[in-house]
């Protein structure tokens, strides 16, 4: 169960409106490393986690990214909400708006919407904990991009520096839940594979076996 | 109460909450709706006290962190031993 807090986990408080800006940090909202695929690759990964330590990393994770969700929202709205026509056909946003006006639409910076093959849900603690990795650098590196574009708006460096440094608290966080995993391991598992569903270690000389 | 019952007793009450909170978005006037939300959000506030306290956490803002953090080790809502 979900309760909503109408609080931002990180204050954004944007004075000047910047369509450009606006258009390159929405990939954070629904792009290929964005927030919203975040937030559905940890809650729908956690149903086949056989550890609950990983599934409580996976769920309180899961959660907070959907505040981020929030927050890039919250920096697309105030670096909008009042563009005349004028910025509008100017800043190249007439594309956004003919479709969506000033509303928030999840999509890439390049206009690819939302999709869900942005992320996977294997079933394999292994292969989705490496994922989730590589997600949160995929992320942090997306803010570096997003970081020098914006260096001179104070306003919204800010905010998007404190969502970069999450995704750096994500990944240890997911390093120690893939650590955890592999000490639980059997001693035979050498290459790691799923504890969950392939129960023995493979063999792959029966002979050896039999012995 | 048991454990169960008294986690039935906080879903229902919480369910509750939703609904009338719902309704009191759009009749935020309603006084019936009002005196009803206050008396379930006092319930409600009672309850997960108890549970908490006898049980563990059932939110991550509300977990008792004395010596131990016990946030990770009850069942999960979908696990088939939790019964939630």
């Amino acid at each position: 169960m979900w309760v909503y807090e109408k609080r931002l986990q990180c204050p954004v408080n944007i004075k000047e409106c910047n369509a450009k800006l606006a258009q390159a940090i929405i990939s954070q909202y629904g792009g290929p490393d964005g927030e919203m695929g975040a937030s559905m690759r940890y809650l729908s990964q956690r149903y086949s986690m056989p550890y609950k330590e990983v599934i409580a990393t996976l769920t309180d994770i899961g959660t907070e990214e959907l505040a981020h969700l929030e927050i890039v929202a919250t920096i697309i709205y105030q670096l909008t909400k009042d563009l005349s026509m004028e910025e509008i056909k100017a800043s190249g946003f007439d594309k956004y708006y003919i479709d969506h006006t000033i509303g928030i639409w999840p999509q890439a910076a390049g206009g690819v919407p939302f999709n869900a093959c942005e992320f996977q849900v294997k079933g394999d603690i292994i292969t989705d904990l490496v994922e989730d990795m590589a997600a949160e650098q995929k992320a942090r590196s997306t803010y570096d991009n997003i970081l020098r574009l914006c260096k001179d708006y104070p306003d919204v460096y800010e905010p998007i520096k404190f969502l970069r440094a999450r995704e750096i608290v994500h990944f240890q966080r997911f390093g120690e839940a893939l650590r955890l995993t592999q000490d639980k391991l059997n001693e035979k598992n050498f290459y790691a594979f799923n504890p969950s569903f392939d129960t023995t270690a493979p063999c792959l000389n029966d002979m050896k076996c039999q012995q | 109460m048991n454990q169960n019952q008294l986690f039935e007793f906080i879903r229902n009450n919480s369910f509750m909450i939703d609904e009338i909170g719902l309704f009191l978005n759009t009749h935020p006037e309603c006084k019936e709706a009002l005196h009803a939300y206050d008396e379930f959000k006092k319930l409600r506030k009672k309850a997960i006290e108890e549970y908490t306290e006898m049980y563990g956490p059932i939110s991550k803002y509300n977990v008792n962190a004395d010596n131990y953090w016990t946030w990770v080790n009850s069942p999960w809502p979908w696990q088939k031993e939790c019964g939630c």
